[in-house]
Protein backbone atom coordinates (compact mmCIF):
# COMPACT_ATOMS: atom_id res chain seq x y z
CA UNK A 1 0.00 0.00 0.00
CA UNK A 2 1.36 3.14 -1.10
CA UNK A 3 -0.23 6.68 -0.04
CA UNK A 4 0.57 10.19 -1.55
CA UNK A 5 -1.58 13.73 -1.13
CA UNK A 6 -3.35 14.95 -4.44
CA UNK A 7 -4.00 18.70 -4.55
CA UNK A 8 -5.97 19.00 -7.58
CA UNK A 9 -8.69 20.86 -6.61
CA UNK A 10 -9.70 19.74 -3.28
CA UNK A 11 -6.87 17.74 -1.27
CA UNK A 12 -7.57 14.22 -1.28
CA UNK A 13 -5.28 11.39 0.49
CA UNK A 14 -4.75 8.74 -2.06
CA UNK A 15 -3.85 4.84 -1.10
CA UNK A 16 -2.51 3.24 -4.38
CA UNK A 17 -1.80 -0.27 -4.55
CA UNK A 18 -4.21 -1.44 -1.75
CA UNK A 19 -3.48 -5.23 -0.50
CA UNK A 20 -6.98 -6.65 -0.99
CA UNK A 21 -7.20 -8.01 2.30
CA UNK A 22 -6.49 -4.37 3.17
CA UNK A 23 -9.38 -3.28 1.45
CA UNK A 24 -11.60 -5.53 2.70
CA UNK A 25 -10.29 -4.61 6.49
CA UNK A 26 -11.26 -0.92 5.89
CA UNK A 27 -14.87 -2.35 4.81
CA UNK A 28 -15.29 -3.80 8.37
CA UNK A 29 -14.38 0.07 9.76
CA UNK A 30 -18.52 0.86 9.73
CA UNK A 31 -19.70 -2.07 11.53
CA UNK A 32 -16.63 -2.04 13.86
CA UNK A 33 -17.23 1.17 15.16
CA UNK A 34 -20.91 0.42 15.97
CA UNK A 35 -21.20 -0.63 19.93
CA UNK A 36 -24.89 -2.69 18.93
CA UNK A 37 -25.95 -4.18 22.35
CA UNK A 38 -21.65 -4.51 23.69
CA UNK A 39 -22.66 -3.27 27.39
CA UNK A 40 -18.75 -2.70 27.70
CA UNK A 41 -18.11 -0.88 24.26
CA UNK A 42 -21.21 1.31 24.90
CA UNK A 43 -19.57 1.87 28.36
CA UNK A 44 -16.16 2.70 27.06
CA UNK A 45 -17.61 5.03 24.38
CA UNK A 46 -19.89 6.57 26.31
CA UNK A 47 -18.07 6.92 29.95
CA UNK A 48 -19.05 8.73 33.27
CA UNK A 49 -18.44 12.75 33.07
CA UNK A 50 -17.84 12.72 36.86
CA UNK A 51 -15.50 11.33 39.04
CA UNK A 52 -16.43 8.37 41.82
CA UNK A 53 -15.79 10.37 44.77
CA UNK A 54 -18.90 13.17 43.16
CA UNK A 55 -21.88 13.34 44.10
CA UNK A 56 -23.08 13.36 40.78
CA UNK A 57 -26.23 11.09 40.26
CA UNK A 58 -28.07 14.00 38.94
CA UNK A 59 -25.81 15.50 36.50
CA UNK A 60 -25.10 12.12 35.05
CA UNK A 61 -28.80 11.47 34.26
CA UNK A 62 -28.77 14.96 32.81
CA UNK A 63 -25.83 13.94 30.83
CA UNK A 64 -27.34 10.78 29.49
CA UNK A 65 -30.02 13.07 28.71
CA UNK A 66 -28.92 16.25 26.80
CA UNK A 67 -25.36 15.82 26.30
CA UNK A 68 -24.83 11.75 25.05
CA UNK A 69 -27.40 12.00 22.41
CA UNK A 70 -25.40 14.60 20.72
CA UNK A 71 -22.25 13.04 21.10
CA UNK A 72 -23.95 9.56 19.60
CA UNK A 73 -25.15 12.15 16.36
CA UNK A 74 -21.69 13.10 16.15
CA UNK A 75 -20.16 9.88 15.92
CA UNK A 76 -23.44 8.51 13.86
CA UNK A 77 -22.63 11.57 11.25
CA UNK A 78 -18.79 10.79 10.86
CA UNK A 79 -19.90 6.75 10.11
CA UNK A 80 -21.97 8.12 7.46
CA UNK A 81 -19.57 10.08 5.73
CA UNK A 82 -16.77 7.18 6.60
CA UNK A 83 -19.81 4.96 4.95
CA UNK A 84 -20.02 7.36 1.67
CA UNK A 85 -16.37 7.23 0.89
CA UNK A 86 -15.95 3.46 1.57
CA UNK A 87 -18.68 3.40 -1.47
CA UNK A 88 -15.92 4.65 -3.81
CA UNK A 89 -13.78 1.60 -2.65
CA UNK A 90 -13.72 -1.19 -5.83
CA UNK A 91 -14.75 -4.58 -4.66
CA UNK A 92 -12.16 -6.92 -3.76
CA UNK A 93 -12.83 -10.30 -5.16
CA UNK A 94 -11.66 -13.35 -3.25
CA UNK A 95 -11.28 -11.44 0.02
CA UNK A 96 -14.36 -12.46 2.11
CA UNK A 97 -13.83 -14.12 5.32
CA UNK A 98 -13.82 -17.90 4.52
CA UNK A 99 -14.24 -19.84 8.52
CA UNK A 100 -13.62 -23.14 8.76
CA UNK A 101 -13.89 -24.30 12.24
CA UNK A 102 -12.66 -21.02 14.52
CA UNK A 103 -10.35 -19.87 12.00
CA UNK A 104 -10.41 -17.81 9.18
CA UNK A 105 -8.95 -18.23 5.99
CA UNK A 106 -7.63 -16.11 3.47
CA UNK A 107 -6.09 -16.76 -0.30
CA UNK A 108 -2.25 -15.76 -0.03
CA UNK A 109 -2.87 -13.41 -3.26
CA UNK A 110 -4.95 -10.78 -0.67
CA UNK A 111 -1.57 -9.69 1.09
CA UNK A 112 -0.12 -9.31 -2.20
CA UNK A 113 0.17 -5.37 -3.70
CA UNK A 114 -2.87 -4.78 -5.41
CA UNK A 115 -4.81 -2.76 -8.15
CA UNK A 116 -6.89 -1.11 -5.65
CA UNK A 117 -6.90 2.59 -5.59
CA UNK A 118 -8.87 5.06 -3.10
CA UNK A 119 -9.23 8.25 -2.73
CA UNK A 120 -10.70 10.13 0.59
CA UNK A 121 -11.05 14.13 0.36
CA UNK A 122 -8.64 15.71 3.33
CA UNK A 123 -12.04 17.62 4.13
CA UNK A 124 -13.12 14.11 5.40
CA UNK A 125 -10.34 13.71 7.60
CA UNK A 126 -11.82 14.58 11.26
CA UNK A 127 -14.56 12.08 10.65
CA UNK A 128 -12.32 9.14 9.56
CA UNK A 129 -9.87 9.79 12.51
CA UNK A 130 -13.17 10.05 14.54
CA UNK A 131 -14.39 6.43 13.22
CA UNK A 132 -11.07 4.81 13.34
CA UNK A 133 -10.71 5.42 17.34
CA UNK A 134 -14.34 4.14 17.56
CA UNK A 135 -13.43 1.24 15.83
CA UNK A 136 -10.19 0.48 17.69
CA UNK A 137 -12.05 1.28 21.45
CA UNK A 138 -15.26 -0.80 20.24
CA UNK A 139 -13.30 -3.60 18.96
CA UNK A 140 -10.94 -3.73 22.46
CA UNK A 141 -13.70 -3.25 24.69
CA UNK A 142 -15.70 -6.24 23.16
CA UNK A 143 -12.39 -8.59 23.15
CA UNK A 144 -11.51 -6.89 26.86
CA UNK A 145 -7.77 -6.23 25.36
CA UNK A 146 -5.70 -4.31 27.67
CA UNK A 147 -2.47 -3.04 27.83
CA UNK A 148 -0.51 -6.39 27.59
CA UNK A 149 -2.80 -7.55 24.30
CA UNK A 150 -2.08 -4.02 22.55
CA UNK A 151 2.00 -5.45 23.11
CA UNK A 152 1.48 -8.35 21.24
CA UNK A 153 2.90 -9.01 17.73
CA UNK A 154 0.55 -8.36 15.22
CA UNK A 155 -1.23 -11.21 14.35
CA UNK A 156 -1.29 -12.95 10.66
CA UNK A 157 -3.45 -15.27 9.22
CA UNK A 158 -4.77 -17.79 9.69
CA UNK A 159 -6.55 -16.12 12.29
CA UNK A 160 -8.83 -16.76 15.07
CA UNK A 161 -11.49 -14.16 15.36
CA UNK A 162 -9.85 -12.57 18.46
CA UNK A 163 -6.95 -12.28 15.98
CA UNK A 164 -8.62 -10.68 13.11
CA UNK A 165 -10.32 -7.86 15.79
CA UNK A 166 -6.58 -7.52 17.47
CA UNK A 167 -5.21 -7.09 13.67
CA UNK A 168 -7.81 -4.83 13.08
CA UNK A 169 -7.01 -2.68 16.31
CA UNK A 170 -3.56 -2.45 15.01
CA UNK A 171 -4.56 -1.80 11.63
CA UNK A 172 -6.81 0.88 11.99
CA UNK A 173 -4.42 2.70 14.36
CA UNK A 174 -2.02 2.50 11.06
CA UNK A 175 -4.51 4.49 9.04
CA UNK A 176 -4.67 7.13 12.41
CA UNK A 177 -1.19 7.54 11.95
CA UNK A 178 -0.92 8.14 8.32
CA UNK A 179 -4.10 10.84 8.98
CA UNK A 180 -2.05 12.20 12.01
CA UNK A 181 0.88 12.95 10.03
CA UNK A 182 -0.87 14.44 6.80
CA UNK A 183 -3.16 16.83 9.30
CA UNK A 184 0.50 17.78 10.46
CA UNK A 185 0.32 15.88 14.23
CA UNK A 186 2.81 13.23 14.23
CA UNK B 1 -23.40 41.92 59.65
CA UNK B 2 -25.86 39.03 60.64
CA UNK B 3 -25.30 35.96 60.29
CA UNK B 4 -27.29 34.37 57.48
CA UNK B 5 -26.49 30.95 60.00
CA UNK B 6 -28.57 32.77 63.21
CA UNK B 7 -31.45 30.78 64.33
CA UNK B 8 -35.31 32.25 63.47
CA UNK B 9 -35.93 31.37 67.19
CA UNK B 10 -33.75 34.62 68.15
CA UNK B 11 -35.52 37.26 69.59
CA UNK B 12 -37.89 39.99 67.42
CA UNK B 13 -35.43 42.29 67.10
CA UNK B 14 -32.30 39.50 66.30
CA UNK B 15 -32.12 39.38 62.25
CA UNK B 16 -33.93 37.18 60.87
CA UNK B 17 -32.10 34.42 58.35
CA UNK B 18 -33.31 34.76 54.74
CA UNK B 19 -33.52 31.21 53.77
CA UNK B 20 -33.29 32.67 50.15
CA UNK B 21 -30.50 34.64 51.15
CA UNK B 22 -28.67 31.54 52.58
CA UNK B 23 -29.45 29.10 49.59
CA UNK B 24 -28.46 32.04 47.69
CA UNK B 25 -24.93 32.37 49.44
CA UNK B 26 -24.13 28.83 49.02
CA UNK B 27 -25.18 27.98 45.72
CA UNK B 28 -22.56 31.36 44.96
CA UNK B 29 -19.66 29.34 47.00
CA UNK B 30 -20.33 26.03 45.49
CA UNK B 31 -20.30 27.67 41.84
CA UNK B 32 -16.94 29.10 43.06
CA UNK B 33 -15.54 26.13 43.70
CA UNK B 34 -13.19 25.33 40.80
CA UNK B 35 -14.00 21.83 38.87
CA UNK B 36 -10.55 19.44 37.37
CA UNK B 37 -10.90 18.37 33.97
CA UNK B 38 -10.00 14.87 34.51
CA UNK B 39 -8.00 12.74 31.62
CA UNK B 40 -7.50 9.17 32.49
CA UNK B 41 -5.63 6.23 30.94
CA UNK B 42 -6.45 3.91 28.62
CA UNK B 43 -4.46 1.60 26.74
CA UNK B 44 -5.53 1.54 22.94
CA UNK B 45 -6.32 5.14 22.67
CA UNK B 46 -2.71 5.94 21.21
CA UNK B 47 -0.62 8.94 22.79
CA UNK B 48 -0.24 11.00 19.58
CA UNK B 49 -3.93 11.28 19.08
CA UNK B 50 -4.35 12.22 22.89
CA UNK B 51 -1.46 14.91 22.33
CA UNK B 52 -3.28 16.49 19.27
CA UNK B 53 -6.57 16.29 21.18
CA UNK B 54 -5.03 18.58 24.02
CA UNK B 55 -3.58 20.55 21.27
CA UNK B 56 -7.16 21.06 19.52
CA UNK B 57 -9.25 21.01 22.22
CA UNK B 58 -7.46 23.68 25.06
CA UNK B 59 -5.13 25.03 22.70
CA UNK B 60 -2.02 23.67 24.39
CA UNK B 61 1.04 23.96 22.64
CA UNK B 62 2.67 20.79 21.70
CA UNK B 63 5.15 20.45 24.64
CA UNK B 64 2.69 21.05 27.25
CA UNK B 65 0.03 18.74 25.54
CA UNK B 66 3.09 16.15 25.55
CA UNK B 67 3.25 16.76 29.13
CA UNK B 68 -0.34 15.99 29.82
CA UNK B 69 -0.19 12.68 27.24
CA UNK B 70 2.79 11.18 29.66
CA UNK B 71 1.42 12.13 32.69
CA UNK B 72 -1.79 10.18 31.83
CA UNK B 73 0.28 7.24 30.18
CA UNK B 74 2.85 7.22 33.50
CA UNK B 75 0.43 7.83 36.79
CA UNK B 76 -3.04 6.71 35.11
CA UNK B 77 -4.35 10.89 34.91
CA UNK B 78 -4.13 13.85 34.50
CA UNK B 79 -5.49 17.31 35.59
CA UNK B 80 -5.73 18.91 32.33
CA UNK B 81 -7.51 22.08 32.85
CA UNK B 82 -9.16 23.71 36.20
CA UNK B 83 -11.67 26.49 36.42
CA UNK B 84 -15.73 27.28 36.53
CA UNK B 85 -17.72 24.25 36.09
CA UNK B 86 -19.52 24.92 33.16
CA UNK B 87 -16.54 25.47 31.15
CA UNK B 88 -15.35 22.08 32.70
CA UNK B 89 -18.72 20.56 32.04
CA UNK B 90 -17.62 21.89 28.40
CA UNK B 91 -14.39 20.57 28.29
CA UNK B 92 -15.29 17.15 29.34
CA UNK B 93 -17.68 17.13 26.67
CA UNK B 94 -15.84 17.93 23.89
CA UNK B 95 -13.01 15.38 25.19
CA UNK B 96 -15.90 12.68 25.32
CA UNK B 97 -16.83 13.81 21.63
CA UNK B 98 -12.59 12.08 21.06
CA UNK B 99 -13.44 9.44 23.09
CA UNK B 100 -11.13 10.30 25.66
CA UNK B 101 -12.02 9.26 29.24
CA UNK B 102 -12.30 12.45 30.90
CA UNK B 103 -14.21 13.32 34.04
CA UNK B 104 -14.55 16.30 36.09
CA UNK B 105 -14.15 17.16 40.12
CA UNK B 106 -13.80 19.34 42.36
CA UNK B 107 -10.42 21.09 42.98
CA UNK B 108 -9.80 20.34 46.19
Amino acid sequence: MKVRREEKGQSTLVFEEMEPFFVEMLRHLPGDSDPGDSAAARKRLYSDPIGPAEDGDDFKEDWQEFVQPEIRDLFRSAREMVVEDLAGLPKAAGTELRREKDTILFDPAAFAPGAFLFKIPMRHAEAWLSVLNQARLVLAARRGFDEAAMDEEWPFPPFSERDLDLFKVHFFDLIQQIFLREMGYE
Amino acid sequence: MPSIHQPSSAGPEAPVADPDVKQKEETSAAADVPWNVVVHNDPITKMNYVTMIFQRVFGYSKDRAERHMKEVHHRGRSVVWSGAREKAEFYVQQLHVHQLLATMERAL
